[in-house]
């Protein structure tokens, strides 16, 4: 490590998040034809939680023509002290500035992050506007959920990947080396980018780009040696991913919408990455991932097959995003007593009905019953406040399910300990191709109202009531829901001094507003109701969902009509009309699984 | 049971000490070793660490007792394929009962090289030499002063770029790397490394001898 590293890092808190030398970093090919960066804008430890940097990291890094390195978000003192020493932000691996690669690519995963996407440029030298980076600048690629609007970040993201990446990723590649061979310029190598299935290229793009999806997970890249982190990640534990899309259908959620349609690996080939998986790296646990884990057909068969290979060296298995009906299948994956974890999301059937989350109070409460009797003594339960038609009886219902779940804890209980119980709620944030896309967030005033009713109405039951920001979900819904104005909105914040935006303790309301105010653009021009009739900003991008269906959704939610889950049968959501391969080879509404 | 030595180097000197007992972990779970764990709700691998070491310090001398049933020459050879980069067992032995490598700790030797020769090294012996030795560093923000007579051994300014230091590890401690910061600050030295070289008993005698029976 040069001397300059070593004192600047002796400098800072937490040097283990910028010193590199994790085990598993593949070797960097020195003479390589594409240098690529690949970037987090948050932090060490939310990065290394991440899959999908994983998938595209270690997919580069297999390719002989092409080096991969990494760079994450530097903490405020870092970031500071780079600054101090006139230093660039570098990379993990050979501590190279971002300004030297062929390619940046950024991973978005929340709107909150769009602040750091710019520091890491700035920091790395690159130029923030993509209309004054020159042909030695790299070429700066946006991926991940958040980029299914891309409209907000325009004016400094050079190419957007939208869907999923590991196909795209390949072929940017291509494209890059080769127009990197042949000397092109700049625009030349960009108007080439887009031409490939699913990369919008602002200033280049005609028409409507179309998000791209593999056609199955089954012959798909996915890595079994991924970098075991210097210090612990947020979710320190292997990555299984056993499906991607999801069947339920709830209408608030984007990605139940924007991964469509499912497709899953069998449990064979689940069976060989978990072997890998624990033998390539360590971890003491191993998580089953995908949207809803408890909906994979082939769960019990699963688990049968892993449980003997994960007991054998000590490894714990997780299921999350554990549905209240399916609770069962996460005791059989642990056999533990820990906390249960489950997300009604709304305090009445009549909500839960508008949601479309197909989840009663009976099976809420027979989930508590079970694990009650297998010894559980901690519940957490998720909310969402703020959902289209919402009222105080809604809230109220919240209540009532404690009220009933410390009944149950009475009644069932085998543990002697006190029942210990959480309620959460976070602000319903409208999303982008989504049935309540067009919908309105709450003001402010009554989002911190309800919060405060709930309060009133918990604080008698004893139990812990956590509740997210109200200020940081109305400035997530402009970012979610913007259009090209909001670029200028989101430099403005940003010269304003926001950053880490999702961090309580960075996140400045004022500096936001006051950037909607300079800017000239109304924040509630975003909050607001959507119309219904005139073309949304993001759909610039055809997702795959149509409109007719999102449309549809939202009037059954209007009338408190359920969809049912796609596994009992094709909702005709437009999937299987506009990527039919994928539909064909997975979709378990057709198959019946 | 065995009893290892290892070193700590390179990038693995910024890795917090629960963090690298984490990677040996890990490592000893990849490489399939025999490892007993403890009963209860989160099985843990028996396995005890010395004394932490600062940050930002090199060492050529930590140690680690696990319980595992392997061969120890086994062990380290598959254990030092699968450790993070600077970290390596540069020996291991079977013993029949844990040392507490922890308590064992009571000095250690350091090694520490000036990145330019300084001409005022000797300054650093003169203070030692002194009635009382007061430092001051800061704690979470806040300036604290010291005395740390007691807690330094030796000193020895070997020549314009070498600092040789015996310091009290263990549960009276002086860290080599506040000492140092200290002296720097004080006497206007450049940057510096500090390496750990050996650690002894109270009695003097090198963990070495006491834990492998000879010097490695």
């Amino acid at each position: 490590m040069k001397e300059e590293i070593k004192d600047l890092l002796l400098g800072v808190d937490k040097p283990a998040r910028y010193c590199g030398g994790e085990f598993n970093t593949p070797e960097i090919k020195r003479d390589a034809a594409l240098r690529f960066l690949m970037c987090f804008p948050d932090v060490y430890e939310v990065a290394h939680s991440n899959l999908g940097i994983k998938i595209l990291y270690y997919m580069l890094n297999a390719r002989a023509d092409t080096a991969c390195e990494s760079c994450y978000m530097p903490w405020a003192d870092m970031a500071e002290q780079l600054r101090k020493r006139g230093m660039p932000l570098f990379s993990q691996e050979t501590n190279s500035p971002v300004r030297s690669f062929d390619a940046v690519g950024f991973s978005l995963q929340y709107e909150m992050s769009y602040t750091n996407v710019l520091a890491m440029l700035e920091l790395g030298g690159v130029p923030l506007l993509r209309v004054e980076r020159g042909e030695d600048d790299p070429i700066i690629v946006a991926g991940g959920p958040c980029v299914i609007n891309p409209m907000p970040l325009t004016d400094f993201i050079d190419v957007f990947s939208i869907g999923d990446g590991e196909e795209a990723i390949s072929s940017l590649a291509d494209v890059l080396i080769a127009s990197k061979r042949e000397g092109i310029s700049r625009r030349d190598t960009l108007e080439r980018i887009a031409a490939i299935d699913g990369m919008f290229v602002p200033g280049v793009s005609k028409g409507k780009v179309r998000r791209a999806v593999i056609d199955s997970l089954e012959t798909a890249f996915f890595p079994t040696k991924v970098q075991v982190p210097n210090i612990e990640a947020v979710f320190q534990r292997a990555v299984l991913e056993i499906f991607r899309g999801c069947t339920r259908g709830c209408r608030f959620c984007q990605a139940g919408m924007i991964y469509r349609p499912v497709r899953e690996r069998t449990p064979a080939t689940l069976e060989k990455y978990t072997r890998e998986l624990i033998e390539n790296n360590g971890f003491e646990e191993i998580t089953l991932s995908s949207l809803s884990t408890c909906d994979y057909p082939c769960l019990r068969e699963l688990l049968a097959k892993i449980k003997p290979i994960c007991d054998e060296r000590k490894v714990n298995i997780s299921l999350p995003s554990t549905r209240v009906d399916s609770f069962e299948a996460e005791f059989v994956a642990s056999g533990r007593l820990g906390s249960m974890t489950f997300a009604p999301e709304a305090g009445t059937q009549r909500l839960r009905d508008v949601i479309n989350k197909n989840v009663t109070e009976t099976d809420i409460l027979t989930s508590c019953k079970y694990a009650f009797e297998k010894g559980f003594h901690s519940v957490k339960l998720y909310f969402m406040i703020g959902l289209p038609t919402e009222t105080d009886e809604d809230l109220a219902g919240i209540a009532d399910i404690v009220k009933k779940i410390k009944y149950c804890y009475r009644t069932h209980a085998v543990s002697r300990k006190q029942l210990s119980l959480s309620v959460s709620t976070s602000t319903f944030v409208p999303k982008p191709f989504t049935p309540f896309q067009w919908e309105a967030q709450i003001s402010l005033e009554e989002i911190e109202r309800r919060q405060n009713f709930l309060k009133s109405i918990l604080k008698p039951l004893g139990i812990r009531y956590n509740y997210h920001d109200g200020k940081t979900s109305r400035i997530e819904t402009t970012l979610a829901r913007g259009d090209e104005r909001m670029n200028k909105v989101i430099l403005a914040a940003y010269r304003a001094g926001c950053v880490f935006d999702s961090w309580t303790e960075f996140f400045d309301y004022e500096k936001w507003a006051n950037a909607f105010r300079a800017c000239g653009v109304d924040p509630e021009a975003y909050c607001g109701e959507q119309d219904e009739t005139t073309p949304l900003a993001w759909e610039r991008i055809e997702a795959g969902i149509s409109r007719e269906f999102l449309v549809r959704e939202r009037e059954k939610s209007r009338r408190g009509e359920l969809t049912h889950d796609c596994r009992k049968g094709c909702n005709a959501c437009g999937i299987q009309c506009e990527y039919p391969s994928a539909f064909r080879a997975n979709c378990a509404g057709e198959k019946k699984c | 049971m065995l009893i290892c030595k290892y070193t700590r180097k390179e990038n693995a000197v910024f890795v917090p000490h629960l963090d690298t007992l984490r990677a040996v972990t890990m490592a000893i779970r990849r490489i399939g070793a025999r490892a007993e764990y403890s009963a209860g709700f989160n099985p843990h691998m028996k396995i005890f660490f010395g004394q932490p070491i600062p940050i930002g310090t090199e060492s050529d001398c930590e140690y680690f007792c696990v319980y595992a049933k392997e061969s120890p020459s086994d062990f380290m050879r598959r254990l030092n394929e699968s450790l993070p980069f600077g970290l390596c067992i540069t020996a291991a032995a079977e013993i029949q009962k844990d040392p507490n490598v922890a308590n064992l700790m009571y000095y250690a030797d350091y090694t520490v090289t000036m990145r330019r020769e300084e001409s005022n090294l000797l300054a650093a012996e003169k203070f030692a030499a002194g009635r009382q030795c007061e430092i001051s560093y800061i704690v979470k923000g806040e300036r604290v002063h010291k005395d740390v007579k007691e807690l330094i051994c030796s000193v020895q300014a070997e020549n314009p770029r070498t600092l040789r230091l015996r310091l009290r590890c263990g549960n009276r401690n002086l860290r080599a790397d506040r000492l140092m910061r200290f002296w720097a600050d004080s006497f206007g030295w450049g940057s510096y490394d500090v390496v750990k070289t050996n650690t002894y008993d109270e009695n003097g005698v090198n963990l070495d001898k006491i834990l492998f029976g000879s010097d490695k």
